[in-house]
């Protein structure tokens, strides 16, 4: 059975820290493939940088554009 | 003489806080800014505003997910797995169209 009162999670400072070092490696794998997808996707010119949401926004525009294509 | 860049920061802060310069306030536009959204109004604000922007972030992982043509078309993907399987696919479509 589990308890009915909730215990306080305890976690150390070492515990956080390595925490947010595998959260800053997540993020940073994660924008690595949105830069990747960017240079995919039209208008690749670092001036008018795509941001995340924007690529995305993009990247489904212009697959449904070139699978209209292929019919 | 003339001054560091940290020496003009802390001239310009303090200028401005004596309300030298034509600053009538006594507050500079930092200090003014910190104390607007410092307020549990604005912050409750912002965290709405915050809530709405990962929903649209997340809709449109989802959105491109269903253009995937991964088996089975429920299949939970990550969103690293999403945008690894869309770079792939457009590179593919693209050379089926070249060709």
């Amino acid at each position: 059975f589990s308890s009915k009162a909730k215990r306080r999670r305890i976690i150390t400072v070492v515990q956080r820290q390595a925490a947010n070092v595998r959260e800053r490696k997540r993020m940073f794998s994660l924008n690595e493939a949105f830069d990747e997808l960017r240079r995919k996707v039209p208008t690749f010119a670092y001036e008018k940088r795509l941001s995340r949401i924007e690529t995305l926004r993009l990247a489904i525009i212009y697959i449904s554009f070139m699978m209209d294509l292929l019919e | 003489m003339t001054l560091t860049s940290d020496q003009t920061l802390l001239w310009t802060e303090t200028t401005s806080s004596m309300g030298l310069g034509g600053r009538m306030p006594s507050q500079s536009r930092e200090e003014r800014r910190r104390r607007r959204r410092a307020t549990p109004k604005y912050r409750c604000a912002h965290a709405s505003r915050e809530r709405v922007r990962v929903v649209a972030f997340n809709v449109a992982f989802a959105e491109l997910r269903k253009l995937l043509p991964i088996l089975p078309p429920d299949k939970k993907l990550s969103k690293i797995e999403i945008l690894r399987l869309a770079i792939r696919y457009i590179s593919y479509l693209s050379h089926v169209l070249d060709v």
